[in-house]
């Protein structure tokens, strides 16, 4: 299939027009919209770190009814277990008959777009569960393995204040969320619209702008975006310098990490930076792409040392400095 | 294809990238140029700066052409510049085209004709580069820094213009100063003569005087001070005949011979028979003799007028040693008479005379002697063959080692009278006798350290070296000639 202007515009317009649905029920976060499109799109998921009552539930909720898929959402409990998500084996009865057929129930997780919600409160046990969903798109329950259907998105949400009682997500299971997104708190202009959208007689009717066939189709082509050497040279560069032995940079950041990207940061660097080309009408990704992709990509896959945490660094000016340090082409 | 094929099938493909190139390439080179030029303005003001301080009299224009090397230097560096930088990866930036360009010429390169990609990337390029304006893209740096670098140059230009107006000699110092520095220097050197302090005081009491002065009454008060020195000297070398006839180094007859040779009383039969009493003289050395011969000979070159002069440098040849004051007053008398040229002053006769005979004097000066005597209480080594010929004055000396006939002239005529022994002598000095015996030649073999302290002596002479370390110079040359072996 070539690729044309014709095809490549539609395509476009089409993903802007989803944003601009979403836009409907989500005052602001455009941002963070944009973003979450962006693991749809490359097939990846987000874990959505903000305080309680910014809209994630809603932005997951706006998401489904705009693409028309189902959506699913499970409140992260230290009490749920890994069955109440994936679902269990069950001895079918009819009244007070036993059939004696044993057959599989469903877990919520048998959907297409999951809020996983709070999914820090859930025990590590109940978090891997999710672990062969989110990279394989197949559920293993009994020794039997079933298939997801596609597209399938997670997007897990964080409240980063009440740590009690919380079990930080693993470094494995970081490693799995293609962006982590950070949901700021909207500003007092955002906030007036919000109020006059949520507080009035009819919430906004989204409606459908894509469908799951488009939805692949999108994916398929969107891999298909070429990136020169030198761009995927800068994007390993960066993702080196996230490493405390790296040779990249000036190395002035390097003590505070201990921890670097692992080649799924990368990954996540050009897939993202595939996504913003295409948002931006380009069939190739531009170094700016990557330095666009770097902060969702990389802020989670690295973990800062002691004395970073002791002098509260952030990654996010980690990843700006190296940004700063790390140069386009060598 | 390789990887320079496809930049420029690329370059083939959008001739924009090719104008774009160039631009850049004038913008660099124009940039370098801006950066260059302040020091290239002040590496020209360099021969003007000499030219007005008076240091080194180069032509202020030869400092211009450090702006063709700057110019040169910058095309140098642009194209240095302009090798060093990936072509493709420059515009792209430059362009803004967002890796379009770069991310073609990998499709290309690769002959990945299959990505979807390649013909909606080469479209949306072109498209992008038929709205790129490149009139912005390189602008040349303007405003401020031309009319900066335009001035730095046009005031460069300039100064070395006006430099040219400024004589790139030395200004020579003022009469008056000359005369108030000569008379400290003879001061501190004659604190024990009362005549020569004396000299000194009037000297620096003219000097100070000199700007009151009419240019009438200067000229006479030089001349006067003039007279007194050489009156100084006559009474000295009076002095001096006085102590070679107490010391016995010469008799009576001798003394009373010199003493009227001094007061030009002697006829030039009675000067000759005096030098040949004098050569003859069992007490007088080789080189003493030969001096003596050769400042006859000049004597008789002038036609035997100048005894006095003669007697003091026959003076000179006998007492050697001669006396500190004679040298200060010899140097005090330079002096005068530097400062009387300074004022436009000829100088007396008897300075003319002098200047001649050092051979000093310009050429178009008036030298009764034609080639100079040469000046006996420095070194005799010139009286033969009149100093090197290419000094001023002397352009009818011959070489040294220039051979001529032997035939008994007037003013060789001594030589054949000379006795044998002195004859021998003088082959041992450096003359050979050359056979047949009828016309033999004379050929003089100077040895080099000897040539070698005559010429720079001439050079001495001719050098404007300070009083103070004049001795110095001197006594160093002579000591050469000293060390050669005789």
């Amino acid at each position: 299939m070539i690729i044309d202007e014709k095809i490549f515009e539609d395509m476009q317009s089409r993903i802007l027009s989803l944003k601009e649905e979403i836009q409907k029920a989500i005052v602001g976060q455009e941002e963070i919209i944009t973003e979450v499109m962006a693991c749809l799109f490359c097939g990846g998921h987000a874990l959505i770190e903000g305080v309680p009552g910014l809209g994630k539930t809603s932005l997951i909720k706006a998401l489904g009814q705009a693409l028309n898929l189902p959506a699913a959402r499970i409140q992260f409990t230290p009490d749920l277990m890994p069955a109440d998500i994936l679902g269990t084996n069950v001895i079918l009865q009819e009244g007070q008959e036993r059939i004696g057929r044993i057959v599989f129930q469903q877990g919520p997780i048998f959907t297409q777009i999951l809020l996983a919600d709070e999914i820090n409160r859930a025990t590590p046990k109940t978090q891997s569960a999710l672990l062969e969903a989110m990279q394989e798109g197949t559920v293993t329950v009994g020794g039997n393995q079933y298939d997801l259907e596609k597209p399938f998105i997670v997007l897990a949400t964080q409240n980063p204040l009440e740590m009690e009682g919380t079990y930080p997500l693993p470094e494995a299971q970081m490693d799995r969320f293609f962006f982590k997104l950070l949901v700021p708190y909207p500003n007092p202009e955002e906030m007036h619209s919000i109020l006059e959208r949520t507080t009035g007689e009819e919430l906004p009717d989204l409606s459908p702008r894509l469908d799951t066939k488009q939805i692949l189709e999108y994916q398929r082509i969107l891999r298909a975006i070429p990136v020169s050497r030198i761009v995927q040279d800068y994007a390993i560069r960066i993702t080196y310098a996230t490493h405390p032995d790296q040779k990249e940079g000036s190395n002035s950041y390097s003590k505070y990490i201990r921890y670097g990207a692992s080649p799924r940061g990368a990954q996540s660097l050009i897939l993202a930076g595939k996504f913003f080309a295409l948002l931006d009408g380009r069939g190739n990704v531009s170094f700016q792409d990557i330095v666009r992709a770097s902060k969702p990509a990389l802020r989670h896959r690295m973990i800062l040392s002691f004395e970073g945490e002791a002098e509260g660094i952030t990654t996010e000016e980690i990843i700006n400095k190296i940004i700063q340090e790390v140069r386009e082409k060598v | 294809m390789g990887s320079k094929g496809m930049t420029k099938e690329l370059l083939k493909l959008f001739p924009i990238l090719k104008t774009a190139i160039i631009k850049r390439f004038i913008q660099d080179l124009w940039s370098v140029f801006l950066i260059l030029v302040y020091p290239a303005s002040l590496l020209s003001l360099i021969p003007a700066l000499l030219r007005i301080l008076k240091l080194y009299p180069l032509h202020p224009f030869f400092g211009l052409v450090a702006y063709p090397v700057s110019v040169l230097l910058a095309l140098v560096i642009s194209i240095k510049k302009a090798r060093g930088r990936d072509p493709i990866y420059t515009l792209d930036r430059d362009l803004d085209l967002k890796q379009r360009l770069l991310t073609l010429k990998e499709l290309q390169d690769s002959g990945e004709n299959t990505s979807p990609f390649r013909d909606f990337i080469f479209r949306d390029t072109r498209k992008i580069l038929e709205k790129r304006n490149l009139k912005d893209l390189y602008p040349l740096k303007k405003g401020k820094h031309l009319i900066l670098s335009t001035t730095i140059i046009l005031s460069s230009l300039l100064l070395s213009a006006a430099s040219l107006l400024v004589s790139p000699q030395k200004t020579p110092p003022s009469a008056a100063s000359l005369l108030v520095e000569g008379g400290k220097t003879l001061a501190a050197r004659s604190s024990t003569n009362t005549e020569t302090a004396l000299l000194a005081q009037r000297m620096q009491q003219l000097g100070e005087d000199f700007p009151n002065l009419t240019q009438e009454e200067a000229k006479e008060e030089l001349t006067n001070l003039q007279e007194e020195v050489t009156r100084q000297i006559r009474e000295l070398k009076r002095n001096s005949l006085n102590s070679l006839f107490e010391e016995k180094r010469i008799d009576e007859k001798t003394r009373d011979a010199l003493s009227r040779m001094m007061d030009e009383e002697l006829t030039g039969e009675q000067v000759q028979e005096l030098i040949l009493d004098l050569l003859s003289s069992s007490n007088a050395g080789e080189d003493r003799r030969e001096a003596l011969q050769k400042s006859f000979e000049k004597f008789k070159e002038t036609g035997e007028s100048g005894q006095s002069e003669l007697a003091e440098e026959v003076l000179s040849e006998l007492d050697r040693e001669g006396s500190g004051a004679e040298e200060i007053l010899r140097d005090t008398e330079k002096l005068l008479r530097d400062t009387a040229k300074n004022m436009g002053m000829g100088g007396d006769e008897r300075v003319a005379k002098e200047e001649s005979s050092e051979g000093s004097g310009d050429a178009s000066e008036p030298s009764t002697t034609g080639g100079g005597i040469g000046r006996s209480d420095l070194d005799s080594g010139e009286g033969e063959t009149g100093g090197p010929s290419d000094l001023p004055g002397r352009e009818s000396a011959p070489k040294s080692e220039e051979k001529r006939d032997f035939t008994p002239s007037p003013e060789e005529g001594l030589k054949a009278q000379l006795p044998e022994g002195i004859v021998r002598e003088e082959q041992d000095q450096g003359y050979l006798r050359v056979l047949p015996e009828e016309s033999f030649q004379l050929k003089r073999e100077d040895p080099p350290i000897y040539e070698y302290s005559r010429q720079k002596e001439g050079v001495i002479r001719e050098v404007k070296i300070p009083v103070d370390l004049r001795n110095l110079v001197k006594d160093y040359f002579a000591q050469l000639g000293e060390t050669y072996p005789e």
